[in-house]
């Protein structure tokens, strides 16, 4: 039976050999479906993203308030967020962190977690059930939370995100616009928070903060030196005595053998050092009520000395590469971050045009100048966005490096540039089942199916897996006409036709073996890849090898002749 | 065909078709495999090479643009002199400023490390007056990121916060002892303090300022070593000042001064109390579920155990674990339970066990696919050849220092679609030769050495050819190069090793297993 089919494949091969009407119209269909296949990507039907979400056990909620919130307010979020939680059936425990971190994790490394100090800030861990017994994905279920939790704790202007951990290299968000220039902290603070605004207006961006201080009170105590001196009341002990009264200050430790630290002694006012309300009259009457005493003995109030000035507290300013930046982050939500980026890019040159002249910087980032001040501003785009840019390039440049390489080994091999460069266009065409795979296996599953870098991986393995086809048909072509004294066409027939069971085969081999890697979340792309790029490979080896060759061959046999 | 015309597959297929120990080195490389699983660390991801540090600088009273100006600038531009960094990031606070180096990923830390103390240190002599010394904090990986963290708390409140401290601070150094953990730190840990409250009417009507109150207690908890006397014989006499203070009645009966000819102590001005320190507004909770998805909010301390690099997750956190679990009724007789928050080395367990299970059906699965097309024998014969190579691979990863990850894994499932290849074309060519008619004379020894020998130089051209497509992913830069480093290590070792394999073992169990039709 086998043998009969064999036969017919040579029969098939040999005719297109033989006509060249038939070679063209192979050519020109291989073309027409390497064109459409390309064409899938800038038409946005096949998506790509860095590395798709991970399904995980775990997650963290990172909540921001303003920074003159109380340890108190900071707890009423997150017992809010607590408590929806735990109305989940697939959420077990929630640890929440008031004013630290919680324990460092792989995301949490780049997102500042270990620096975080002060009331203002908390984190929040939460195990939900493993894998297997829950049936909703991490991911999904943080997309299902994130309005209901941030539409119902998001109380004293808290700012409330969401953190996955990453299946790849972590990085500070998603989306990162990093907004250098302006004449001021406060113009660039404006700025930021313009280009925060457009990526609100995106759908699928989501947690968008701005990292900047808001502008908040502060009073400055201003010391009357002449009076000090002359009442004989140390600047020292009075500043020491202030802060003793409010802060509290710890005076001493005593140890003590069945305790576990040094045992401190801490001092400060009871509950009457709090003051009546946010305003400088409340502090006036708390100095007035606290007494210092002089060189002679005499105590005075500290009131006499200090007179209350309000001023604005300076916020904090931060620079990258000694240029100072204000960043505005967002995370992307079921989303690849690089569509949501580019339309918002778009947008802010659209909506910016009436205030700004926008230009174009390098890569992505875009340079605006205001028409009327000539203030001028840079946004730079990093992230994920910048690390999936870094390393579609570095993997472009290891894949025309694979190229390469292949093609002087073959030409090494062979000793032919026209066999080298058969193989290595045969090679390059399984491009299109990388691309058609991932449009059907995106018709077929329920989140976007993205072409990952994984995918591109899985492609540059193709390169190497595709030429060992030609070389089995092409070794065993030119065996065929020095052994058994067969002419070009014939040769290269009967090869492809023998050749075509071990090489299917191998493509089953590969395509059963990268079948469970189909289904995983992140290696899905790269099984994907190698699924639809050995299964076309195994069409162009049958139809396009052969005619590719044809010409190589033919010469050869001429030589020996 | 004479053997000095055989290529490198030839060779190797003539020299152990016949050799009595071939068998033996097959079981030896499925045990070494087998150990080699058991024994070589497991990870979730791959140990990325990541050196970074903090430099604080605290400048009391200047405002956040003056400590830009005089701390965070300079100090930038120092550090921009070392090479290898990538980003320095810093803010400026009022009082403090703070400056991040990252360096470029794959840089050796503790090189990293030593020039920015370095570099820190050689320019100590330009910061501002009344700065206080730099802290600088360098990152660690693996001593950062705990491997595991548990949440302790007292049941229903029975005993206090500052209790559970201690507590579980004996129990981490108990758990410090154990091999290979390197850290144990608590979070929301609450320490034991004497607290003074001093009420400021009270102090007004006994006449007393704040000053005073610090003074004499800042006396009586001074302490001094112990003395050292001399008697006139020349022995050696010790005596220490005894600070006195054990109890919190001690602390209330401190003498502050006297009032109307009465002595007012610190009981009268204050109320002490022996607490937990309440100037650190640090906190930690823990939410579960009681019954009926209803919240119930505990206060904890969270352990965190990071372990030592290289060390394996998974033995050091099954360690951890079991004796947590020798010691579970004795905290529970102390009131204490506890809930394991991270266990990495379930994750990581969990994820190699899981592409490991999926190796095993990728091989089945190819087996059923090869008994169709090759029949049972040849079919069984390819499918052993499939743990060895994998066993050799990862004895050779392991040699070189490599781990178990999800990206060796995954190394090694997208080889399994190559490396059964290579034994394929073999078998099948041993399989087409032996149904050829010019077969007929020849024994099935010599068939399977020249099929072998046949395919021999297509085979490694083509194996070659894959390498060399995995060669230029080694110079992937920045993180993700980092992320997949096990790729370009493992794939080409696993096609290296699958054509030793294929033609050593297939022809010995081909000669072995196949009989020759006629």
């Amino acid at each position: 039976m086998s043998a009969h089919k064999t036969n017919l494949l040579e029969k098939l091969i040999h005719s297109l050999l033989e006509s060249s009407f038939k070679k063209m119209l192979v050519y020109l269909i291989t073309f027409l479906i390497f064109a459409g296949s390309v064409y899938m990507i800038p038409t946005e039907l096949v998506k790509a993203k860095m590395l798709p979400g991970k399904d995980s056990n775990t997650f963290s909620l990172y909540v921001d308030l303003p920074k003159d919130s109380s340890v108190a307010q900071i707890k009423e979020v997150t017992t809010c967020i607590s408590k929806l939680l735990m109305k989940e059936q697939d959420i077990l425990t929630s640890s929440v962190f008031l004013g630290e971190g919680q324990p460092l994790d792989f995301a949490g490394m780049v997102k500042g977690s270990a620096m975080k100090n002060g009331e203002n800030v908390a984190e929040m861990m939460i195990n939900i059930k493993t894998s297997e017994h829950r049936v909703e994905r991490s991911y999904n279920m943080i997309h299902r939370l994130r309005p209901i939790i941030q539409d119902n704790c998001s109380l004293y202007g808290a700012n409330i995100k969401f953190i996955e951990l990453p299946s790849g290299p972590p990085v500070l968000a998603s989306v990162v616009a990093e907004v250098y220039g302006g004449n001021s902290f406060e113009n660039r603070k404006a700025f930021a928070e313009k280009i925060a605004d457009v990526f609100k207006a995106q759908p699928t961006l989501v947690d968008i903060d701005v990292l900047a201080d808001k502008k908040r009170n502060k009073y400055r105590l201003v010391l009357d030196n002449n009076r000090l001196l002359e009442s004989g009341v140390g600047i020292e002990q009075l500043k020491k005595m202030m802060y003793m009264a409010f802060e509290g200050h710890q005076i001493g430790t005593i140890n003590s053998d069945n305790a576990e630290n040094q045992i401190g002694i801490f001092v400060r006012l009871d509950d009457t050092r709090i003051l009546n309300d946010d305003s400088k009259k409340a502090i006036e009457a708390k100095l007035k009520t606290l007494k210092v005493v002089n060189e002679m003995g005499i105590k005075i109030p500290m009131s006499r000395f200090i007179s209350v000035k309000q001023s604005a507290q300076s916020p904090s300013l931060t620079s990258k590469n000694l240029q100072s930046v204000i960043n505005v982050i967002a995370e992307t939500d079921m989303e690849s971050q690089i569509y949501p980026l580019l339309d918002s890019r778009t947008q802010m040159k659209k909506d910016f045009a009436d205030q700004y002249e926008v230009t174009n910087a390098d890569m992505l980032n875009l340079a605006f100048k205001d028409k009327t001040t000539g203030e001028l501003f840079e946004v730079k785009f990093d992230g994920e966005l910048k690390v999936t840019i870094d390393t579609f390039i570095d993997l472009g440049i290891a894949f025309i490096g694979a190229l390469v390489l292949i093609y002087f080994l073959m030409v090494i091999y062979y000793k032919r540039f026209a066999i080298a460069g058969a193989i290595l266009v045969a090679s390059f065409l399984s491009i299109v089942g990388v691309i058609v795979g991932h449009y059907v296996m995106d018709l077929y599953t329920a989140d976007t199916f993205y072409l990952t870098a994984t995918s591109l991986i899985g492609f540059i393995g193709l390169i190497g897996i595709n030429s060992r086809n030609s070389l089995l048909i092409i070794d065993f072509a030119v065996q065929l006409m020095n052994e058994k004294g067969l002419d070009a066409n014939r040769a290269i027939a009967v090869a492809t036709a023998t050749r075509a069971k071990p090489i299917l085969l191998t493509v089953l081999a590969i395509v059963f073996a990268s079948s469970l890697l189909a289904s995983d979340a992140v290696f899905g792309g790269l099984g994907v890849a190698l699924i639809g790029g050995t299964l076309f490979a195994y069409l162009v080896s049958l139809f396009f090898v052969p005619l590719a060759i044809q010409n190589a061959l033919k010469k050869i046999e001429l030589e020996k002749e | 065909m004479k053997k000095d015309n055989f290529n490198i597959a030839g060779k190797l297929a003539s020299g152990f078709i016949d050799h009595p120990l071939t068998a033996l080195l097959g079981v030896f490389i499925l045990v070494l495999g087998y150990l080699t699983l058991e024994i070589i660390p497991r990870e979730e991801n791959p140990q990325i090479k990541v050196a970074g540090g903090v430099v604080i600088v605290a400048l009391p009273g200047a405002s956040a643009s003056e400590v830009q100006k005089v701390i965070t600038d300079p100090l930038e531009k120092k550090i921009r002199e070392i090479k290898g960094v990538e980003n320095i990031f810093s803010t400026a606070r009022d009082s403090v400023g703070i400056v991040q180096v990252q360096y470029y990923v794959g840089q050796d830390k503790s090189n990293a490390d030593l020039k920015l103390y370095d570099i820190v240190m050689k320019n100590m002599d330009q910061l501002p007056k009344n700065a206080m010394n730099p802290i600088i904090k360098t990152m660690d990986i693996d001593i950062d990121v705990p491997v595991a963290s548990i949440a302790f708390y007292a049941k229903d409140d029975a005993i206090s916060q500052t209790e559970l401290y201690k507590k579980i601070n004996r129990l981490g150094y108990e758990i410090n002892r154990i091999n290979d953990v390197a850290q144990v730190a608590l979070k929301g840990a609450r320490k034991e303090q004497f607290n003074v409250s001093i009420n400021a009417s009270k102090l007004k009507a006994k006449k007393i300022t704040l000053g005073q109150v610090a003074m004499s207690l800042k006396g009586l908890t001074f302490q001094l070593p112990n003395i050292q006397g001399e008697t006139t014989s020349g022995d050696v006499v010790i005596f220490g000042v005894d600070s006195a203070i054990d109890s919190v009645n001690d602390v209330k009966n401190i003498l502050i001064s006297s009032f109307d000819g009465r002595a007012v102590y610190l009981k009268d001005i204050a109320e002490v109390t022996k607490g937990d320190d309440i100037q650190n507004k640090k906190r930690s909770f823990i939410y579960s579920k009681e019954n009926n998805l209803e919240a119930k909010e505990t206060q904890q301390v969270t352990m965190t155990i990071s372990k030592l690099k290289g060390a394996n997750t998974v033995i050091v956190n099954e360690k951890i674990f079991a004796y947590l679990d020798s010691v579970k009724n004795k905290l529970e007789t102390e009131n204490i339970g506890y809930i394991i928050t991270r266990d990495d080395g379930y994750t990581a367990n969990h994820a190699v066990n899981e592409l490991v299970y999926h190796l095993v059906v990728s091989i089945a699965i190819i087996a059923i696919l090869l008994v169709f097309a090759l029949g049972f024998k040849e079919a069984m014969i390819v499918s052993i050849t499939v743990p060895m190579i994998l066993s050799l691979t990862l004895f050779i990863g392991f040699m070189i220092g490599e781990t178990v990850n999800r990206i060796t894994l995954f190394a090694l499932l997208l080889s399994l679609g190559l490396l059964v290849d290579a034994a394929i074309i073999v078998i099948e060519n041993i399989h087409r030769h032996m149904h050829d008619h010019s077969a007929k004379d020849k024994t099935l020894r010599e068939i399977a050495i020249e099929a072998t020998n046949e395919i021999g130089n297509p085979t490694n051209v083509a194996t070659i050819a894959i390498i060399m497509t995995f060669v230029p992913m080694f110079f992937v830069g920045g993180m993700m190069g980092q992320f997949m480093h096990p790729l370009p290590v493992f794939v080409p070792i696993a096609l290296l090793v699958s054509l030793v394999i294929a033609y050593i073992f297939t022809p010995y169990l081909v000669n072995k297993f196949l009989k020759k039709v006629n």
